[in-house]
């Protein structure tokens, strides 16, 4: 119970030194006060650990960080006086123009999304079975590797401007894939 | 400390974070917000039939001779037949088989069927958006991946990530307002919504993952991987006709004395080869259950080795527990409500965001906020529907659906649509809870029952006060 209520009290001093100093209120200890503030917060983990060991210390650490910071971010909110828009006009939704603005893009996904899924499959197969490990350990590595290569390969291929460019390099990176891994 | 962004990836990542967002929000909004329900989905099934009284204390020859009467009224099994055994978050004992399953009495016959199609409808909306099974667990797994993207794109936009680390302005300008609240829940519920990502990512994709792997590191072989990660057939010597579950509790007491059991499944039911696998929980890891088994005599046999295994058995079975955040108990379950609501926020300000800086107000508006505000009140409009005995949830939730976006788009004023469906989610969600205890007489035999009830009133209570916040809100600025 102590090392909960200490881990929770050292979170919550590491965000408060944070917020303090992200307010202007420390700046005699400018220097000092983001790495003691993040040291706080990296040292409460060890504090859950020792009551309920690694792996749930980990979990609670990162909920209680985020609740935590969530809190102290709502709790100083700025409320200003309502800002009235101007009112903005009722078009009808002329067809053509969002064809032409969203067909390209909506084209590229279409193509370039089940592609990086493709390429992010072929690619973790074939890079993560090299590693000296039991089997069991690199498939867990791909299961969880997978996806975050997926969603990175999504963000580059709908960030490029040049839009032949990444179902191009996809192309040629799964067939450098696939031929590692069947040729 | 300094984090910089070049302004041109910056502006190309924030178009990448838009098209990806666009693409996947409607689909997005509807798995966060079933999701945030699906994390209390044992305790939804509980409010379903509250009459069954809940227990934690069984006697496994009980339970035995509630499986024999089983066996007694079904000549073949197709799929698996499982025993749930009462634990203190579902304290109910139930026996499943053939698509059907059954309340087990303290006499140890099979009582009331298990019947929860509202809970159903929330987890099969969040699992697999009511699509064909296959083909829609694949499609959430997607979304799973497009979070990750949306998660690396949001950051590489996010220039200011740190300088305005806890900036949230709330009325004034609507769209600060707006980007603040989509900014400051994303950036520090950032692993949170990452971890969501890659452990929901996992129930469509490490089928196709595993072909793969099962190519290249089994010979394409994929019972040998599925031996090795899920555990093979056991060696179970033949059964001679006695079985005996109470010799199975106590062997598996004397293997694990601290583990608690779960579920019984019973393998080849019936037949002359059948074996039973226990799933037990260890309370210090993640895992849904290591899995204990024996022949139907009640002989321990082996145990799968999730508990105790490779690392990589270890992850791979951990995925559930935190998907759901069925761990650590009724304050984590909070928390996870609380940061899956977040996500859904995310969701609405997100596209909000780009509907305000399109200065214009078209249809897309009427359907978004149809999707929003029209979605509670489908939902328990069609709980109140299926109840009176006629309809199914699912149906009757996307006619309603259906309903409201044409009203929407007729209406063609989404500020007084968002309104009239804010007041109108508030009533039916009362009116929900309401009915819901009226049906079982003012009086439910299951706790769990009237807290969830509660829970209800107190969203409704939210919506309501959201309701007449909105009437404060400048017309032009509700949009």
């Amino acid at each position: 119970m102590v090392g909960i209520l200490a881990a929770l009290l050292l979170t919550s001093v590491g965000l408060g030194i944070l917020l303090a100093g992200w307010r202007g209120q420390l700046r005699r200890v400018q220097q000092w006060y983001k790495p003691v503030g993040w040291a706080c917060i990296a040292l409460s983990p060890w504090l859950w650990h020792t009551a309920y060991g690694w792996r749930f210390a980990l979990a609670y650490w990162v909920l209680t960080v985020i609740c935590c910071a969530l809190l102290m971010t709502y709790l100083q909110r700025d409320i200003r006086p309502a800002i009235s828009l101007k009112p903005r006009p009722r078009v009808a939704v002329p067809a053509a123009p969002i064809v032409r603005a969203t067909g390209k893009h909506l084209l590229s996904a279409i193509v370039v999304l089940p592609l990086a899924g493709m390429v992010s499959m072929l690619s973790t197969v074939a890079v993560t079975r090299h590693l000296p490990w039991a089997s069991v350990n690199i498939i867990a590595l791909g299961v969880y590797l997978m996806p975050l290569w997926w969603g990175a390969l999504a963000y580059w291929a709908m960030a490029d401007t040049k839009r032949w460019r990444p179902p191009a390099c996809l192309a040629m990176l799964g067939a450098v894939c696939y031929s590692l891994l069947y040729l | 400390m300094t984090f910089s962004v070049s302004k041109a990836a910056s502006k190309q990542a924030m178009g990448s974070h838009s098209w990806l967002g666009l693409l996947v929000a409607v689909f997005m909004y509807w798995v966060c917000l079933s999701g945030t329900l699906a994390v209390l989905a044992p305790d939804l099934t509980r409010w379903e039939q509250p009459q069954i009284a809940p227990g934690v204390s069984y006697d496994p020859a009980t339970l035995q001779k509630a499986y024999e009467q089983l066996l007694s009224e079904h000549d073949s099994f197709t799929g698996l037949v499982t025993m749930r055994l009462p634990t203190p978050d579902v304290p109910k004992a139930y026996l499943s088989a053939n698509g059907q399953a059954w309340f087990i009495t303290e006499q140890g016959t099979l009582g009331t069927p298990k019947s929860h199609p509202v809970t159903d409808f929330i987890a099969e909306l969040h699992a697999e958006l009511h699509l064909p099974h296959s083909i829609g667990e694949l499609v959430v797994s997607v979304l799973g991946v497009m979070l990750t993207g949306l998660i690396i794109s949001g950051i590489v936009a996010h220039r200011r990530i740190l300088k305005d680390a806890f900036r949230l302005r709330r009325q004034g300008n609507p769209v600060q307002s707006d980007a603040d609240l989509h900014n400051r829940l994303s950036v520090w519920g950032l692993p949170f919504y990452l971890m969501i990502a890659l452990t929901g990512a996992y129930f469509g994709l490490a089928g196709p993952l595993n072909k793969y792997y099962a190519e290249v590191l089994y010979e394409g072989d994929q019972m040998a991987l599925f031996a090795d990660v899920y555990g093979g057939v056991p060696a179970a010597p033949a059964y001679n006709g006695k079985l005996d579950l109470p010799e199975a509790f106590r062997q598996l007491h004397q293997q694990a004395p601290s583990a608690q059991p779960l579920f019984i499944t019973f393998e080849k039911a019936g037949q002359d080869d059948q074996y039973l696998l226990m799933g037990a929980r260890h309370h210090d890891k993640f895992i849904y259950s290591e899995q204990y088994r024996f022949d139907a005599m009640g002989n321990y046999l082996d145990k799968v080795g999730f508990a105790g295994g490779e690392p990589g058995q270890e992850a791979i079975f951990s995925v559930y527990r935190l998907h759901f955040g069925h761990f650590g108990g009724p304050l984590v379950l909070l928390v996870y409500i609380g940061l899956g609501f977040a996500l859904t926020v995310i969701t609405i300000s997100g596209i909000n965001l780009w509907l305000r800086k399109r200065h214009q107000t078209d249809v897309v508006n009427d359907y978004w906020v149809a999707v929003v505000w029209g979605t509670p009140v489908a939902f328990a409009c069609a709980a109140l529907l299926h109840w009176t005995g006629f309809v199914a949830v699912t149906g009757a939730f996307w006619a309603m659906l259906a309903l409201l976006a044409v009203y929407s788009a007729i209406k063609r004023n989404p500020a007084q649509v968002r309104r009239q469906l804010v007041a109108a989610s508030a009533l039916t969600i009362l009116l929900m809870a309401a009915v819901h205890w009226l049906r079982f007489d003012l009086a439910y035999t299951d706790p769990m029952a009237g807290f969830i009830n509660v829970g209800w009133v107190v969203i409704a209570l939210l919506l309501g006060g959201y309701w007449r916040s909105l009437a404060t809100v400048p017309v032009a600025n509700r949009g």
